[in-house]
């Protein structure tokens, strides 16, 4: 039983990842590194759709797709962990809930 | 090797290649001159449009009909091009007065103006999402630019998580796209929608995420809630440039996507603007009441204006199109001019913006509450001003495409909204100057963007007519 993975599971597999980098950005009150994680899941749950479907229709488009994503992904968490490094070196601190000065 | 194969990415490669430079000789120039390349990166955005228009001759495709240039591209450039421009000249003073001028500014600001060129110009989703990434990559820089300062930290930090938030959803509703079209290029995508009489639930998914995705983008309510935050902490110029030229290439994104790939299914597409319009409105409309900071006032009011052009694009069509340019030229404008007052008030108040530093603004400079106070009328879409004509120009789409309810709802909000503007104008002209309130002493650049603005405002309102040509040509498709 080789090929009983089909379609659907990975398409369900990438929907609960996704869903899972969500949470963690929404609910993670921690820690913003943690943060950063959640967005690499969300961008490799998309990732993992498109190679599915690339594979599901035979066709590469997907797969060039999912270079660029990494690309992008990689320059994207330069910048996150960048920015980062300024919010530590003002708030002391990369808690999410001590940068919180602006409210309304 | 046919170098005419490249002639209608021509204004984004030469952006790049001015980029380029700007940031070879930048490294190596001296930290006093760099003012020096504001100037030059504003002569590039100038230089890449003109090169537009002139090499423009018509729809033309290029890398593989993955990039198209047409009318709506080269308005949209126009106005994106024009936010830029207005930007890096209200940032000129404000740097130099703090001398904290670095020629990374400029530079970024180039690098987000190549990624809003190609979103307008985008043919496939590709295109669309490394375009959408370059300017929004950008902007997070630019939201924390102020690295030594509380609230930049906050806002650069706050708009990356939701922006790139907002990347992954558009992305999974490319994917989902993707794989029940089996493409990514916007033609082969309507061509399979139309040639099915029903249409698949995935397709439904990605759609409703890839315009979730770019309603994020825009700060179209329920989106929204980066925009304040975001517009506050960032420092004031940079606010001035996310008021402009992102919301602009942003629009231009919903025009190209419901003019092509969901053309067919553009009944699903028309419910979701219709909700996210009747919502931004309604933020726009009661969220700004409390505000006692002006930058928080401005992020609530553009998400209103957001709402209005969304209500345009929700009638479809040409018509729709014609509107949504009409209006977004118009908030261009009254964002520039607003943004040099907003500038000048807090000059030396900046990160505590609280709207009682407007107080005896009539006094204390008069050509500015004048000017501003005509902007404000005009945002409220009081009648003798130009933002009137927006307004009419966005509902008369709305009601051709048998939306007059979702009118009646835009002209209920427009009147809660006008509260808060014309209490700005109150706090100008009728309130005593605050304690220590001192002579205002704004740079003359800032004085003349105000000005201009208040007078193209009149004078449009004389003269509409190389508007609406204006609209009316960026929106023929074929």
């Amino acid at each position: 039983m080789m090929s009983s993975v089909g379609l659907p599971h990975i398409l369900i597999l990438s929907a609960a990842l996704f869903t899972i980098g969500v949470f963690g950005l929404f609910l993670n009150r921690k820690n913003i590194i943690i943060m950063l994680m959640a967005v690499e899941l969300i961008l490799l749950a998309v990732n993992l759709n498109f190679v599915a479907f690339s594979a599901f229709l035979q066709d590469t488009t997907g797969q060039v797709f999912t270079l660029f994503v990494l690309t992008v992904a990689a320059a994207e968490s330069a910048i996150g962990l960048s920015i980062l490094v300024t919010f530590f070196r003002n708030f002391g601190s990369i808690e999410v809930e001590t940068g919180s000065e602006m409210k309304g | 090797m046919n170098l005419a194969l490249f002639l209608p990415a021509i204004a984004e490669i030469f952006l790049a290649f001015a980029a380029l430079v700007v940031v070879i000789l930048g490294a190596f120039s001296k930290p006093s001159t760099a003012t020096g390349w504001f100037y030059v990166a504003m002569l590039a955005i100038v230089f890449s449009l003109i090169l537009a228009v002139r090499k423009y001759t018509g729809i033309t495709m290029a890398f593989d009909r993955m990039f198209i240039q047409d009318n709506l591209a080269l308005a949209f450039k126009c106005m994106i091009g024009a936010g830029a421009f207005l930007a890096l000249a209200l940032s000129i003073p404000y740097f130099t007065r703090r001398n904290a001028a670095k020629f990374e500014y400029p530079l970024i600001i180039l690098l987000a103006t190549i990624g809003m060129f190609g979103m307008v110009s985008a043919q496939d989703f590709l295109g669309l999402y490394v375009s959408l990434e370059l300017q929004s990559l950008s902007l997070y820089v630019l939201a924390s630019f102020h690295r030594d300062d509380r609230l930049s930290a906050e806002a650069g930090l706050k708009y990356f998580f939701l922006g790139a938030l907002s990347s992954g959803i558009l992305l999974y509703g490319i994917s989902l796209l993707y794989g029940y079209t089996g493409s990514t290029s916007y033609i082969t995508i309507a061509n399979t929608l139309a040639a099915h009489e029903v249409v698949n639930p995935g397709v439904i998914i990605g759609l409703v995420l890839v315009l979730c995705g770019i309603g994020f983008k825009v700060a179209a309510a329920p989106f929204h809630m980066w925009a304040p935050d975001v517009y506050q902490g960032a420092p004031t110029p940079v606010t001035a440039l996310f008021a402009m030229a992102p919301k602009a290439a942003a629009i231009g994104v919903i025009c190209r996507l419901i003019s092509s790939p969901f053309a067919p299914v553009f009944e699903q597409t028309q419910q979701i603007l219709v909700a996210l319009s009747i919502i931004s409105m309604a933020v726009g409309a009661f969220a700004a009441i409390a505000q006692r900071n002006v930058k928080r006032l401005m992020a609530y009011s553009s998400i209103g204006h957001i709402g209005f052009i969304l209500l345009s694009l929700a009638a479809g069509g040409q018509a729709g199109i014609n509107g949504a340019i009409f209006y977004s030229v118009i908030y261009i404008i009254m964002s520039a001019g607003s943004f040099a007052t907003i500038l000048a008030v807090y000059d030396a108040h900046e990160g505590d913006e609280q709207t009682a530093y407007f107080s005896g603004l009539a006094k204390r400079h008069p050509v500015f509450a004048a000017s501003f106070a005509a902007l404000l009328l005009s945002m409220a879409g009081i009648p003798p001003f130009v933002g009137f004509f927006a307004k009419v120009a966005v509902f008369t789409a709305a009601v051709q495409a048998n939306l007059t309810w979702l009118v009646v709802l835009g002209v209920l909000f427009s009147v809660v909204s006008a509260f808060y503007y014309l209490r700005l104008i109150k706090i100008m002209y009728f309130d005593a100057p605050f304690e220590d309130a001192a002579v205002l002493t704004p740079s003359r650049l800032w004085v003349f963007i105000a000005v201009l603005s208040a007078l193209l405002n009149l004078a449009l309102l004389i003269y509409p007519a190389p508007l609406s040509q204006f609209a009316s040509w960026a929106s023929q498709l074929q």
